[in-house]
C-alpha cells in the first residue's frame, strides 16, 4: 500500500501531564506538498521533533520509502531522508556558506575541512535554488531570505526524501515568501516530499496539495485546497466553545468570566504601539470586565501584553490604570500601578523556579511583609497559607518548591503573587496553557473572583473558547484591533466570531 | 474588605505542616557536612597533631580570610555574576591601610578609607556589569588587574611595614584565647547568613539570580541590586585585605594572589551553582574549611607544595560533585545505567 515516501502510522507521544499526540497518522508522496495546521498545543511542534529525532514517539512508527525507520537521533532521521528546516535557522553565523553547507557532511575525513569539489557541489545545489549566493560570504552577512536559502542547499545536499519546514515564512518579508513558495514548488517537481508549517493560511492554501489538521494531538481533518479558511479554522478551532458554553450551561455554572462591567474605567490603552508588530491599539476595560483579546498565532495579542506591561518598548501611545498615566517600558512602573502580568511563559518570566511556594508568591511584594528591614516570617507564612487555601493550591507544603508544581498550580502561584500585591489590572496571557481540564476550571474561578472583588482581567488568548468566555473579545489580525463583539454577540454567532481570526 | 471565598484562613491546615525551615537545602548541607567531617576523620588518622589545639587554631586563622573572601564571592555568585577582583581589592586594603597608618592615621579613619575604596571597586564593577554590560567575568577580570596595579602605583616601592599597635592588636592578636580575625570571620558569616536568610534584600538576590527575568517582572529592583553585590563583595573583600594586612604586619601589592580562586572554590565546594540562586554563606564557609582543612593535613603529613596542589584540585573536584547534592544520586544513576547497560539519553 505504500507508495508514499513518508508514512507516519499511529504515532503517540505523552509528557508528564500531557498527552502531545494520540494517534497521528499522515502521509506525504514523492512531489507532493501536505500543509500542516493546528491551534497552539495541537501537537505540530511534538510531531517536528519525532520526525526530526529530537524525540522518540512512545508509540507507532515511521516508514520512509516503504521501510519503518526508527529515528532515534537528528542524525538518523537526515540518514533516512528527512530533513528539517527549522523557523530558527541551524547555521553557523561567523563561518561561510561553504563551510556551513557541509558542516554536518560526516564522509568529510581528514585534517582539510575544504575538499576538492566542494566549491563545485556548493554553487551547483545554491544554483539549482536559483540563488545568488557568493559560496565564499560570511552567513551573518546574508540576508533572512539567503540564509534560508543556504540552509535548504544545505538540506539538498544529502538528497532528502522528505523536507520539513517549520514555519520558515514567520521571519521572512512578503516578496520573499512568495519566493520561497515558488521554490517549494520546483522542489516539489523534482521529486522530493514537503511538509509545511505555517500558521498563515493563505500561504498553506497557495502551495499544498493537501492541508491535514491537528487538534488535541489528533488528525481531525483533510481538506485539499479548494477549501476556504473559513473551514480550516473551525477544524483547528473545533467546537469546544460551543461544548464547553453548553456544558457550563447545563451544570449552572456561568459561561463568562465578568459579571458584567461597572462604569469605572480600570484600564485605558491609548493607541499603544511597538512601532512594528503592533498597529496603534486602542481599548478600555472597565472595573469587573475580563476583556479577551485574540486572533491567531501571531496576530499581536502578545506584543499588546508585553507593551501593557512595559516588556515591549512602546514607541507611542500611553496606557492609564483607573485616571493614572503609566510610565511607558517599565515593568516596575506598571506593577506600582496596579497592573500584573501572569505572562505566557510562566516559567521563564514568571517564576524563580529553584524557589518556595511561599517566596513566589510574595515575591513583588517584599515591602509589605518587611519590619525593621527584616522579612516578617511568621506573616509571610501565614499569608501563603491563607492563599494556598483560598486558591487551593496543591503542594506538600508552602515550602515545596515550585519546580516540582504541576502547571496549574504553578498558574495559581503567580496569581497569587498579584493578588497579594493588590494588583487591580491583571492581564492573562495564555493562562490555561499546559494546564489540565481541572485547573483550568479552577483558574477561571480565579479571574471570575478577581472581577468580582472589583478588578478587571485583560485575557490574551489564542484559545477560541476561552475568548468566548469573556465579556468582550478584541479579535486581533496583522497586529490590530479588526473587531470588537460582546460575549452575547460570540454566543448567538459564532461563526461571525470565527470569520474575523485570520 | 474583600469577602474570602473559601473556607477562612487557619493556620492549621493538611497543607502546611509545622516542620518548614529544615526541609529546603537540607540535601546539599547534610552532604556538605558529611564532606566536611569526612577530611577531618581523615586528617585525625593522618596525623596526631591534626586536633591538636593549636593545629585547630591554625586552620581556623588561615582559613578566616577565604571564608570572609568567600562570602564575597558567594554573594556576587548567587546572582549569577562572579567576582575575580577578590584577591586583588583585598591587596590594595592591605596597601591603603599600611599607607595611611604610616602618615600617621587613626585606625578608625584608616579602616574607614579602606572599605569605603574597596566598596568603590565594586562599585565600578557592578556599574560596567549593569550598565556597561560586561559580562561579571570580563568586567571583574579587568578590575583584578586594575586593583593590584593601584597597590603597586599607591605602595611606591616594596612593602610597607604596619607598626601602629593598635591596628595589628585587632586585626593580628586576640580576644581572650580566640584569634580576631576568626572573630571577624564568624560574625561576617554569621550577619551575611542572617541576611541573605531574613532580609528583603537577600530574598531580592536569590530571586535575581535564580530568574532575573521574573525578578525584573516582579519589580523588583534588579539593576540596583546587582550592583549592591558587587559593593559588598569589594567591601569585604577590602575586609579581608586588613585581617591579611594585621596577620602579616605590611601592606603589599603581592598579597592575596589566588585568593579570587580560593574564594570560587570555596563558594563551589559549600555547594553554590555558579548559575546563581542557589547556596548560603555558611556553606561558603564549610567550603572555605573544608579547602583549608585539606592544606593542612597535607602539610601534616609532609607532602611537597607541588603534589599538594594536584591533590587539592582533585578533592575539591570531588567535592563539588558530592556537594552539588545530586552526585551521589547521580552516581547510583550511572552504576545503574550501566549495569543496565542501556544507552543514556538526553
Amino acid at each position: 500500500m505504500t507508495s508514499a515516501a513518508l508514512e507516519v502510522i499511529g504515532i503517540r507521544k505523552s509528557y508528564p501531564g500531557v498527552i502531545a499526540l494520540r494517534g497521528v497518522d499522515l502521509s506525504v508522496d514523492a512531489g507532493e506538498i501536505v500543509g500542516l495546521c493546528g491551534a497552539n498545543g495541537a501537537g505540530k511542534s511534538t510531531l517536528v521533533k519525532i520526525l526530526s529525532g529530537a524525540e522518540s514517539p512512545d508509540e507507532g512508527c515511521i516508514v520512509v520509502g516503504g521501510t519503518e525507520r526508527p529515528l532515534p537521533t537528528p542524525h538518523a532521521a537526515r540518514q533516512a531522508g528527512i530533513y528539517t528546516i527549522y523557523q530558527e535557522m541551524s547555521l553557523v553565523p561567523q563561518m561561510s556558506v561553504l563551510d556551513n553547507i557541509f558542516l554536518d557532511d560526516f564522509r568529510k575525513r581528514g585534517v582539510f575541512a575544504r575538499r576538492p569539489g566542494m566549491e563545485a557541489t556548493a554553487q551547483r545545489l545554491l544554483d539549482r535554488l536559483g540563488a545568488d549566493v557568493d559560496v565564499h560570504a560570511r552567513v551573518a552577512d546574508l540576508t533572512i531570505a539567503k540564509q534560508q536559502l543556504v540552509e535548504i542547499a544545505k538540506a539538498l545536499k544529502s538528497e532528502p526524501a522528505i523536507l520539513l519546514l517549520d514555519e520558515p515564512t514567520t521571519t521572512l518579508p512578503p516578496r520573499d515568501v512568495d519566493a520561497l513558495l515558488s521554490l517549494m514548488r520546483d522542489l516539489a517537481r523534482s521529486g522530493v516530499g514537503l511538509i509545511f508549517i505555517s500558521h498563515r493560511l493563505d500561504e498553506v492554501t497557495a502551495v499544498c496539495d493537501s492541508v491535514e489538521v491537528l487538534r488535541d494531538g489528533q488528525r481531525v481533518a483533510q481538506f485539499d485546497t479548494s477549501v476556504s479558511h473559513h473551514e480550516i479554522v473551525r477544524a483547528m478551532v473545533g467546537d469546544r466553545y460551543e461544548n464547553s458554553l453548553a456544558a457550563a450551561a447545563a451544570e449552572g455554572a456561568e459561561g463568562r468570566l465578568g459579571g458584567g462591567a461597572q462604569d469605572e474605567v480600570l484600564l485605558e490603552v491609548d493607541g499603544l504601539t511597538d512601532g512594528s508588530r503592533l498597529q496603534p491599539c486602542s481599548f478600555t476595560v472597565r472595573r469587573g470586565e475580563a476583556v479577551g483579546i485574540t486572533g491567531l498565532l501571531g496576530a499581536g495579542q502578545n506584543e499588546l501584553a508585553e507593551c501593557i506591561f512595559g516588556i515591549r518598548p512602546v514607541t507611542s501611545g500611553r496606557t492609564v490604570v483607573a485616571g493614572q498615566v503609566v510610565p511607558p517600558n517599565k515593568p516596575r512602573k506598571a506593577i506600582e500601578h496596579g497592573i500584573g502580568l501572569i505572562p505566557e511563559d510562566r516559567k521563564s518570566q514568571g517564576l524563580v523556579l529553584d524557589m518556595s511556594a511561599m517566596k513566589n508568591m510574595t515575591l513583588a511584594s517584599l515591602d509589605r511583609f518587611t519590619r525593621f528591614a527584616l522579612l516578617r516570617g511568621r506573616s509571610e507564612a501565614a499569608h501563603a497559607r491563607r492563599y494556598v487555601n483560598e486558591l487551593q493550591i496543591k503542594c506538600s507544603s508552602i515550602d515545596q518548591s515550585v519546580r516540582t508544581l504541576s502547571g496549574g498550580n504553578q498558574q495559581k502561584v503567580l496569581i497569587a503573587r498579584w493578588l497579594t500585591k493588590n494588583s487591580r489590572v491583571l492581564v492573562f496571557a495564555e493562562p490555561t496553557r499546559g494546564v489540565d481540564v481541572a485547573a483550568k476550571e479552577e483558574i477561571y474561578r480565579l479571574i471570575r473572583e478577581h472581577l468580582r472583588r472589583g478588578g478587571a482581567a485583560v485575557v490574551v488568548t489564542s484559545e477560541v473558547s476561552e475568548a468566548a468566555l469573556c465579556d468582550r473579545v478584541l479579535v486581533l489580525s496583522g497586529g490590530r484591533i479588526v473587531a470588537e463583539l460582546d460575549h452575547d454577540e460570540i454566543q448567538n454567532d459564532h461563526n461571525a466570531f470565527v470569520a474575523h481570526l485570520r | 474588605m474583600s469577602k474570602t471565598v473559601t473556607s477562612p484562613p487557619s493556620d492549621t491546615t493538611a497543607a502546611s505542616p509545622p516542620r518548614r525551615r529544615l526541609t529546603l537545602r537540607f540535601g546539599s548541607q547534610a552532604y556538605l557536612v558529611l564532606v566536611f567531617l569526612g577530611v577531618g576523620l581523615v586528617g585525625t588518622l593522618a596525623s596526631p597533631y591534626f586536633l591538636a589545639l593549636r593545629n585547630l587554631e591554625n586552620i581556623a586563622v588561615a582559613a578566616s580570610v577565604v571564608a570572609v573572601l568567600g562570602v564575597a564571592q558567594f554573594v556576587v555568585v548567587v546572582t549569577r555574576g562572579i567576582d575575580l577582583s577578590v584577591g586583588s581589592v583585598a591587596a590594595l586594603s592591605t596597601v591603603i591601610a599600611a599607607v595611611l597608618l604610616r602618615q600617621g592615621f587613626g585606625i578608625v579613619p584608616t579602616i574607614i578609607v579602606a572599605l569605603v575604596s574597596c566598596g568603590l571597586a565594586g562599585f565600578v564593577n557592578g556599574i560596567l556589569v549593569v550598565y556597561a554590560r560586561i559580562t561579571p567575568f570580563v568586567a571583574t577580570l579587568a578590575m583584578m588587574s586594575i586593583a593590584r596595579g593601584v597597590a603597586f602605583i599607591v605602595q611606591v616601592g616594596t612593602l610597607i611595614v604596619i607598626n601602629n599597635q593598635q591596628f595589628l592588636q585587632l586585626f593580628g592578636g586576640r580576644s581572650g584565647s580566640i584569634p580576631n580575625v576568626v572573630i571577624i570571620a564568624l560574625v561576617v558569616t554569621l550577619v551575611a547568613a542572617f541576611a541573605m536568610k531574613f532580609s528583603p534584600l537577600g530574598r531580592r538576590l536569590y530571586a535575581l539570580g535564580g530568574n532575573p527575568e521574573a525578578a525584573r517582572l516582579s519589580g523588583l529592583p534588579v539593576n540596583r541590586d546587582t550592583v549592591l553585590a558587587y559593593v559588598t563583595s569589594g567591601t569585604l573583600a577590602g575586609l579581608a585585605g586588613l585581617m591579611l594586612a594585621g596577620r602579616l604586619s605590611q601592606g603589599s601589592s603581592l598579597v592575596g594572589q589566588g585568593y579570587e580562586l580560593d574564594s570560587i572554590a570555596a563558594t563551589v565546594v559549600g555547594g553554590t551553582s555558579l548559575f546563581g540562586g542557589t547556596g548560603d554563606p555558611i556553606s561558603t564557609v564549610l567550603g572555605a574549611l573544608i579547602i583549608g582543612m585539606i592544606g593542612n593535613i597535607m602539610n601534616l603529613m609532609g607532602i611537597q607544595s607541588e603534589p599538594q596542589l594536584v591533590i587539592r584540585g582533585l578533592v575539591i573536584l570531588l567535592a563539588v560533585f558530592l556537594t552539588s547534592g545530586s552526585g551521589f544520586q547521580r552516581l547510583r544513576h550511572g552504576i545503574g545505567g550501566l549495569l543496565r547497560r542501556r544507552p543514556a539519553r538526553a
